[in-house]
Order: C-alpha cells, then structure tokens, then sequence
C-alpha cells in the first residue's frame, strides 16, 4: 500500500510576498530620500542664484556711485549747458512769432482805406497785434470792416476781434481791434 | 483540490493587501518619507519662498539699477565729449543776447542806438528799471523768477517817419541784448501833407533772463540741444551787439556795492 500524500508548501508564497513588501519598502525609501535630496538641492540652487543676484545688485551699486561721483565733479559743465539748452529755449519760442509781427504790423498799417488814423499799435503776448484808430466818417468805417472780413477769409490773420468803436462828440470814430497772428 | 484552493487563497489575500497597509505594518519604514515631508513642508514656507520673493525682489532692482547705469554712462559720456571751451563760447553768446541780469545800462545804450541807427529822432526817454539787488542782495528780491524770460521797459518819445519803424523792427531782430517793440503810440501826424511822419511813443522792452535753479541729481537725464537749439543758436550768432560806452561811465569805487549788480 503505497500512498502518494500531497504536499504543501506554503512558504513559496509567504517568501515572495516578504520580497515584495521589502522592494515596496526600499522603492518608499528611495524616493523619499530622492524627493529629499532633489528638495534641498532646489533651496542651495535658489540660494546660489539668490546671492549671485545680490552679487551682481552690489556691483551695480559700486558702479552706480563710481558713476555718480564723476558726474558729481561733471556737474559744473552739465550746469553750463543746462543753462545754454534753457536760454536757447526761451529765444527759441521768442524768435519764432518775431518775425510774424513785423510782417503784420506792415500789413496792417499798409492796407488801412483811406481815412483811417492809426492812433497806437500794440503787441499782445499770445500773437496779437491791438490797434486803435480814429476814423473820420462812417463810410471809411465801413471801408475798414470790410476790408478786416476779407483778411480774416484770406487767411492773412487768424481772427480779427473788434472791441469796440464809438463816435465822439467831434464826429471822430475811435476804433479799437484785436489782430491774432498765426495758425 | 484542497490544495490548490489554499493557494489561490493565499494569492488573493497578497494582492488584496494595499502599501498603506504595508507601510502600517512597518513604521520605521515611514521615518525617511516624514523626515522628507517635514523638511520639505517647513523651508518652503520658511527659506524657499521668502528666497524666491527676494530673487524677484532683487532682480527687479537689478534692471531698475542697470537702467540708471545706463543712464549715468550715456549721461557721462555725453559731458565728457562736450568741448568745454565751445559750451562757453556758446553761453557767452545766449547771455548776451539774453543776459543774466537786469541789462540796465545795456538798455539806454542799445535802444538808444537802436533808435538813432533807425532815422528817428529821440527827443527823451522814459525809464523804470526797478528793483535793484545789491551785491548783498538776493536773487529773490528782483521782481523776476530765475529762468524766466522778463523785461524792462522803456518808453522813447519819438519822430520820424512810419518806415523808420520797420526798419527799427528789422533792427531788433538781430539785435543783442534782446529788444522788441512793445507798443508804438502815435501822437498826431507832424505834417498833414506827408502822412508818413509820425511822433509817438514807443514801448520797448529789453529782455533778460536770471540764471535758472540747476536742481538737478545726477541720475535725472540731461535734456540735449534739439535742432531747433542749434538753429537758434547759429542764428543768434548773426546778433549785433550794442554796447554801452563804458568811457563814458565813471568808474565805480570798488569799495562801494555796485548797485546795477545782483
């Protein structure tokens, strides 16, 4: 009587199941301690470029004040020509309207109808040349409007403002208008 | 049968057991992971963070500081290649034409050379300079703000005729110190049959301008001469100058504030 009697060996299971636990284990391990290393190696990186960068700021600084100082012993020069830039400015807007005026004072003077007395002419700070006239008769006031409307629509003043005109107890008209030059 | 039951049993239990259980089973397999958590969790809120708002922090005054050495080099080079001897032939020039004071004797000699050189006849002049500092004076007690153009002004009684005018206006044009006619008021015609014969009044202004406040720091940028500048200034260059005859003026005691002075 031969009996076969089956075996079990339920140690093959048990053995692969500690190995697995132990890779398991290890993989945690490693990557914790990579996460670890990758972590701190990232803080020395952003502190090296941090004072790389503070390095390079101090620098700058050093350059900044070198720079500073040498402008410092410059500043009687940059004094002379900020002076000559801000007279130069100030002829500048000046001498532009000059040449305008004396243009228009001619014009003015020389087209006045017949009968008109030029009695002041002015100069305004805005490119205004004010006049005041004596006229003899109305019909010579007439005259005067019309030729006035007909400068101002060919462009030869801006506008042409009258302030006002009265008739004096001698029959004289007094006038006085506001020329404005230019564009 | 039995057997191979028992084996699928235990195959089941391994793959149904999870790492959360794994790990539950083993605690000193977690200290490695915590320590990582715990350090990673503590300097990000203190060292990585603040170390990164610091770098942007940084890098910002970074640009900010290589922008004002930009400027500060620009601004170096551009004075250092200036010829000094030309910017003050140049100031000269404009302070002549504009000058830094009250031009108060400039303007008898000027006008009044102006006047006669025009064809008109200068029966008298009226004349107001006002305020006056002295040499312990201060710039704030002349009636004029530093940097601005401002005037003095002069009234000729005049005769002569209308075209003298002009030409008096043409004259001004080129004419240093700086002078304009203001107003021109006509008295009266002088003779009836010549219309162009004129007696009158006439405004004049001379102008000045007082040295302007230089406040400027060394980073603030220089403004440059633009072209209209530099045809201003060859323009101006062409200005004839009308001095006064000094030899006619008595000498000043040096010891005594000059009173035309500021």
């Amino acid at each position: 009587m031969n009996e076969t009697v089956p075996s079990v060996n339920l140690l093959v299971g048990r053995k692969k199941a500690i190995q697995k636990k132990n890779v398991f284990f290890a993989k945690v391990q490693f990557i914790a301690a990579l996460v670890l290393l990758v972590y701190i190696g990232l803080v020395v990186a952003i502190l090296l470029v941090r004072f790389g960068v503070k390095a390079q700021s101090d620098s700058l600084d050093r350059k900044i004040d070198e720079q500073t100082l040498v402008l410092a012993q410059l500043r009687p020069v940059e004094e002379k020509y900020y002076t000559l830039t801000h007279k130069l400015t100030l002829l500048s807007e000046f001498l532009a309207v000059r040449g305008d005026m004396k243009a228009s004072v001619r014009l003015i003077r020389d087209t006045l109808p017949e009968g008109v007395e030029l009695a002041s002419i002015g100069f305004g700070d805005n490119n205004q040349i004010m006049i005041e006239a004596r006229v003899q008769d109305v019909f010579v006031l007439r005259d005067f409007l019309t030729l006035v409307r007909s400068q101002v629509s060919e462009d030869l003043f801006r506008t042409v403002n009258l302030d006002g005109f009265s008739r004096g107890e001698d029959g004289v008209w007094q006038l006085s208008s506001v020329y404005a030059i230019g564009s | 049968m039995a057997v191979s039951s028992m084996r699928a049993s235990a195959k089941t239990q391994d793959t149904k057991t999870s790492g959360f259980d794994l790990l539950k089973s083993n605690p000193s397999s977690l200290i490695v992971p915590l320590i990582s958590i715990g350090v990673v969790v503590m300097l990000t809120p203190l060292v990585l963070v603040p170390q990164l708002n610091e770098i942007i922090e940084l890098r910002r005054e970074v640009e900010q500081k290589e922008s004002t050495l930009t400027d500060l080099t620009e601004k170096r080079t551009f004075l250092e290649g200036l010829d000094e001897t030309t910017l003050q032939s140049d100031l000269d020039l404009a302070e002549k034409v504009l000058p830094k004071k009250k031009p108060v004797f400039n303007v008898i000699a000027a006008l009044g050379q102006l006047v006669e050189k025009s064809e008109l006849t200068l029966p008298s002049y009226d004349f107001t300079p006002g305020l006056l500092a002295t040499e312990s004076g201060k710039v704030g007690s002349v009636e004029s703000d530093p940097g601005e153009l401002a005037f003095l002004t002069v009234d000729y009684e005049v005769k002569g005729p209308f075209e003298s005018i002009y030409t008096l206006m043409t004259l001004l044009e080129t004419a240093a110190p700086l002078a304009a006619v203001k107003e021109i008021s006509i008295d009266g015609m002088i003779v009836p049959e010549s219309p162009d014969e004129l007696s009158g009044t006439l405004t004049m202004q001379m102008f000045f301008s007082l040295p302007p406040v230089f406040r400027a720091k060394p980073e603030d940028p220089i403004k440059k001469m633009n072209a209209r500048d530099q045809e201003t200034l060859n323009e101006i260059a062409q200005f004839e100058e009308y001095e006064l005859d000094m030899s006619n003026i008595p000498a000043l005691d040096q010891q005594r504030e000059d009173l035309f002075n500021y």
